[in-house]
């Protein structure tokens, strides 16, 4: 019979069921291992090698500086910050897309991309004669009445903030919109046809269903908004110290590849440690996202 | 009119073409009518448009004396299931007939007796922890029901509710449907594309074709007297032959139809050209070859299909058209294939409805 219980090739040798994922596998995982784990581990080691051979000295100087304390921290800050306005900014547009019937949707989702097509250089540039002194948002700030004459909202972390969410806005809108997308909208009829407003079943309905597309988009952001460096660096000039600017300066500036390590490796445990908790509060009761 | 639902020349236009046409149609209190037609036909449409889902291009829909139109759902007194059941998946059985009560504010204490009720009235007792996912289909179709009742809704609508069960099940479901919508006296609107469905189970048929009502009757009344060709056609089985008027007198009206017949049906007022209808079990057969006068034929039996109780016989008639007969469970017996046979009718049991 030919109903063989495992894979054969072709002159029937019997194949081993780990074999053909493993097979598949291969290549991303030569490239993920050769090009992150192993630089990565090598980094880490680097980190913990002041004095040699084994030593924590670097993490030492690290938490018991006040100024490096301050830069975690705002780092931190931002990438919640970013994160929390990519939501409130990318949800509702993503559930607009996703109820939306048109023929016109992919090409509203090509529009919604656009930050990503232009060089981070170019939409720096273009952010600072918005929010300079004599720029556009400036000037209506003060106008209105919002903002003290003198105000400008370059070199401002809120700055940061606002080009960080521009360009990051997409990822997280692209990402809900397939979770949505996926969410049968006859749910949403259901819990208005029980007597809940259109506003109270989305918040009953279709959030709690989408939590897995809120994790996925929040992390997405929350990682990039904390490692990213050209945007920060260019809109937030001085203001600008964050975690990937500390690393910067110690490797190219002050060639201290230790302690640019040790910055590194706290970075990179502490977006895990934040991956990990969010995950937990986020998936309150395990559904499954169809 | 003590209507709980009404729709008065509601439309529903995508574009150009209609959905829904024009449909004007009543609902009376603990009345069960069936929105029935082939698929496209616009029942969904049009229930939904009473749900509140779809906003009419044209007409006005009234949910107890009161012009709904253009209220959003959640302020219409109706309770929907949904064809795919829209079980909210993240809560428990006991959460989703909860939902409703919790929306409209009534006392904890009371929600949990309703509900509670509505478990065992849907027999779902030792499920109200379950989710969705971990219950079977008829468990999950009695959740959507009861989800909608346990709200005391104006109406109750149902799109294709027994679709997804398998045909044992959606027969002792929609049985059970039926009880329990006589019991509480409900007012329910529900569509279906199977006749036999609408037939068993409703006091009235609203049958549907391109978007407008054809006929809108009893079971009986739609079956026996089908106002169109259309509705004779889709109502069970029929024989429906295009037929002129050649003599109208006070005994009958006499039309020459195919195959060389002359049918003499009650008189009526009746257009020059009609189709007449004659339901299979209305037919006499004779073994013999000749048909002389009025309301007979003669032909050939050629099909044979034989159901225990009943039987089914196909006759060839001399214009190469097949007559369909259906008889008591010895038929086959009685006409083998290729015998000839003369078939002859009542003339009270055709019915002539529109060409
Ligand atoms: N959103 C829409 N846009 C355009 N046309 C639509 C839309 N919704 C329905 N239609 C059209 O309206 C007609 C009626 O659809 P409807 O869903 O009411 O049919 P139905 O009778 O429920 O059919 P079925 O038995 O297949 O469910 C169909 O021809 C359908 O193509
Ligand atoms: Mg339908």
């Amino acid at each position: 019979m030919g109903g063989a219980l495992e894979p054969r090739d072709r002159r029937g040798l019997i194949l081993p069921k780990w074999l053909p994922p493993a097979l598949l596998l291969l290549p991303a995982a030569l490239v993920f291992g050769g090009l992150f784990v192993w630089p990565q581990l090598g980094l880490f080691a680097t980190s913990v090698a002041s004095p040699p051979p084994i030593g924590f000295a670097t993490y030492q100087r690290f938490l018991g500086d006040s100024f490096y304390v301050a830069v975690l921290v705002r780092t931190l800050s931002l990438g919640a910050c970013v994160t929390l306005v990519c939501l409130i900014c990318g949800f509702p547009l993503a559930f607009f897309l996703a109820r939306l019937e048109s023929r016109w949707v992919p090409f509203l989702i090509m529009i919604v991309s656009f930050p990503l097509w232009v060089s981070a250089v170019v939409r720096s540039f273009a952010w600072m004669v918005l929010l300079l002194r004599n720029g556009l948002v400036s000037i209506w700030l003060r106008d209105a009445g919002l903002a003290p004459a003198g105000f400008q909202l370059m070199y401002s972390f809120a700055g940061i903030v606002i080009a960080l969410a521009q360009v990051l806005l997409p990822l997280m809108v692209i990402t809900l919109y397939a979770v949505i997308k996926g969410i049968d909208r006859d749910l949403e009829n259901a819990a208005m046809n029980l007597g809940a407003s259109p506003g109270r079943a989305v918040c009953l309905v279709t959030l709690r269903l989408a939590r897995g597309g809120i994790f996925a988009g929040s992390l997405l952001v929350f990682s990039l908004s904390i490692s990213a460096f050209a945007t920060p660096s260019l809109v937030g000039g001085a203001t600008a110290q964050l975690m990937a600017v500390a690393i910067y300066e110690q490797t190219l500036e002050i060639n201290d590849w230790p302690f640019a390590a040790t910055i590194s490796a706290i970075l990179l445990a502490i977006a895990l440690s934040v991956a990990l908790v969010y995950g937990r509060l986020i998936d309150g009761r395990n559904v499954p996202v169809r | 009119m003590n209507a709980e639902v009404e729709l008065r020349t509601v439309s529903k236009a995508y574009g150009d073409a209609y959905a829904v046409d024009r449909v004007s149609l009543e609902v009376a209190r603990g009345e069960l009518v069936a929105l029935l037609g082939p698929s496209g036909c616009g029942k969904t449409t049009t229930l939904r448009m009473v749900a509140g889902f779809v906003e009419p291009t044209g007409g006005a829909i009234l949910l107890r004396g009161q012009d709904v139109t253009r209220v959003p759902p959640h302020r219409r007194d109706t309770g929907m299931v949904f064809q795919s059941y829209a079980l909210f998946p993240h809560l428990t059985v006991a959460e989703n007939i909860a939902f409703g009560l919790k929306r409209r504010g009534v006392a904890r204490t009371e929600i949990r007796s309703r509900v509670a009720t509505m478990i065992g009235l849907m027999r779902l007792s030792g499920l109200e922890q379950r989710l969705p996912r971990q219950l079977s289909g008829g468990q999950q179709q009695r959740v959507a029901v009861g989800r909608a009742l346990v709200i005391n809704p104006a109406v109750i609508l149902l799109d294709e509710p027994f679709s997804n069960l398998d045909a044992q099940l959606r027969e002792s479901t929609r049985e059970e449907l039926r009880r329990l919508q006589q019991e509480l006296r409900l007012t329910a609107m529900f569509v279906t594309h199977d006749q036999a469905e609408a037939m068993a189970i409703a006091d009235r048929i609203a049958v549907m074709n391109k978007g407008r009502i054809e006929q809108i009757d009893t079971p009986a009344a739609v079956y026996h007297h089908p106002r169109t060709r259309f509705v004779a056609g889709f109502i069970g089985r029929a024989n429906i032959f295009d037929a002129e008027v050649i003599a109208r007198d006070p005994a009958g009206v006499a039309a020459r139809g195919p195959a060389g017949i002359t049918f003499v049906l009650p008189q009526g007022d009746h257009p020059g050209r009609i189709a007449v209808v004659l339901r299979p079990e209305a037919i006499r057969l004779a073994a013999g070859t000749d048909a002389h006068g009025p309301n007979t034929v003669a032909g050939v039996v050629d099909v044979v299909a034989f159901y225990g109780a009943t039987a089914q016989l196909g006759v060839k008639l001399a214009d190469g058209s097949r007559l369909l007969v259906e008889g008591s469970g010895d038929l086959p017996q009685r006409f083998a294939p290729g015998s000839a046979v003369v078939a002859s009718w009542a003339a009270s049991a055709l019915v002539a409805s529109a060409a």
